[in-house]
């Protein structure tokens, strides 16, 4: 398959094209980071990482690509496995973090535990609308041909409803954890 | 729209740039209004974990055939097995072209003198090593199954293949270069976990950013002119100035410049 075919593919949202992609370049990949210190375990992670960034920035079409997918996806894999042996290194000299810091991080960490949960209660399509409108950031057209709803005023409908279940789902959990005063 | 609305807006993207401006401007200056906002923001936040967490279950259900370690081992082992199949072969096929013949008629054909072919008959160990040169002078007439083809091994590099080393052509250098701290030849150090959130400062040519800069990519860019050079720093789609005589902790001030934004999304787009 050629490389464009492949990228319109995936700016649709097509995940076949995803998983193509991910064999595809699978060893390329894993190797910048097994030559450079890294497990294969680490490999995959930052290669499947590097992947799904490439992914948001072309399905949300915020992506114009100037060079070969391979190339850019190398660079992410590149960034990615820096930060982390950053990451690694400040682990080695044992900074640690504030107690109000950790306080903080805790707290919205329980709290996008809740939300989480609240999303897979919503049901599959709920749960695709949603994620595809916030976080792939594809148009509700996109969304009504991806999961072949009638029309784009039907995915708008179903988007609007879902989101609102998902307000008031979370709010009575917060509410049962005293999050909101 | 009432402001609740705008918040929820501001997160669809359906806002211009006025709007979400005026949007972070009253979440500043009323608490509940900034509960709200941080109670989107963090839907957005669980949607996106549970997207990507789906996404990365996905790609771990992907079977890649084997590791590239297996993958070097294992074609080392089937040129190795190639290779004495071959011979075997090779061998099989002197021996029962001598010792057990085939009742075919090309075989009532073979000519008797070929039979009696001294490296055939007294040394079955040399016939492996000529068996190109001396199987078709004895089996030639017999049976074409019994030919063993020449088989040269195909000796394995590491990590050498079609695919890394033609189809996919990586411009290392330039992915260097063009890479964020190294293009703007400096190295990056993140701290987080500090009490300072979205600062930083430049110590020997060092960055240090304070705050959570892990949720994302982020980028160095740098912009040059004939006597001096300005670097910039981007992250979640905003920019914000550098100065490299910054030794203080000092906040990350974003740029507003609508001018400038554009000649660094340029920047960061042809990276």
């Amino acid at each position: 398959m050629k490389e464009k075919e492949i990228f319109e593919r995936i700016c649709r949202g097509d995940e076949k094209a995803l998983e193509e992609l991910y064999k595809k370049y699978y060893r390329m990949m894993a190797k910048l980071v097994i030559t450079n210190s890294g497990s294969e375990q680490e490999a995959k992670d930052i290669y499947q990482d590097a992947l799904i960034v490439f992914w948001q920035k072309a399905t949300s079409g915020n992506l114009t690509l100037t060079s070969k997918i391979s190339t850019y996806i190398y660079s992410i894999c590149l960034n990615l496995w820096r930060k982390e042996l950053d990451r690694k290194k400040r682990l080695s000299n044992e900074e640690k973090d504030t107690p109000e810091y950790m306080d903080m991080d805790m707290d919205r960490a329980e709290r996008i535990r809740i939300i989480k949960n609240c999303i897979n209660q919503l049901g599959d399509t709920c749960r695709k609308v949603l994620t595809y409108y916030y976080y792939e950031k594809m148009s509700m057209t996109e969304i009504a041909s991806k999961l072949g709803f009638a029309n784009t005023d039907t995915a708008k409908t179903k988007k609007y409803k879902c989101k609102k279940k998902l307000d008031e789902l979370v709010k009575s959990q917060y509410s049962e954890k005293d999050f909101l005063d | 729209m009432d402001i609740k609305e705008k918040i929820e807006a501001y997160f669809e993207r359906t806002l211009t740039e006025v709007e979400m401006r005026d949007v972070e401007e009253a979440v500043s200056q009323d608490p509940e209004l900034k509960k709200e906002f941080e109670f989107q923001e963090d839907i957005n936040e669980a949607l996106k974990e549970v997207r990507v967490a789906e996404l990365k279950a996905q790609l771990e259900s992907i079977s890649i055939t084997t590791s590239i370690f297996d993958q070097t081992i294992f074609k080392l082992i089937t040129s190795i097995a190639i290779i004495t199949g071959v011979s075997i072969i090779g061998y099989w096929a002197l021996r029962s072209g001598n010792e057990s013949p085939v009742t075919t008629e090309a075989q009532n054909e073979i000519p008797l003198d070929s039979l009696d072919h001294p490296a055939l008959i007294h040394e079955p160990d040399q016939a492996q090593a000529e068996s190109s040169k001396e199987v078709p002078e004895t089996t030639k007439k017999t049976t074409p199954v019994t030919t063993p083809t020449p088989v040269t091994p195909h000796v394995i590099e590491e990590f050498a293949d079609e695919e890394t080393r033609e189809e996919i052509s990586i411009p290392e250098n330039d992915i260097l270069e063009n890479a964020p701290s190294a293009s703007a030849g400096i190295s990056v150090e993140l701290k987080i976990g500090t009490q300072y959130n979205f600062h930083y400062q430049f110590l020997s040519n060092r960055l240090f950013l304070f705050g959570n800069f892990n949720e994302e990519l982020y980028d160095i860019l740098e912009i040059k002119n004939d006597t001096e050079s300005q670097l910039f720093f981007s992250y979640k789609e905003k920019f914000y100035q550098l100065d490299r005589e910054q030794k203080e902790i000092t906040p990350l001030q974003e740029i507003t410049n609508e001018g400038l934004i554009i000649r660094l999304k340029s920047i960061k787009d042809n990276q």
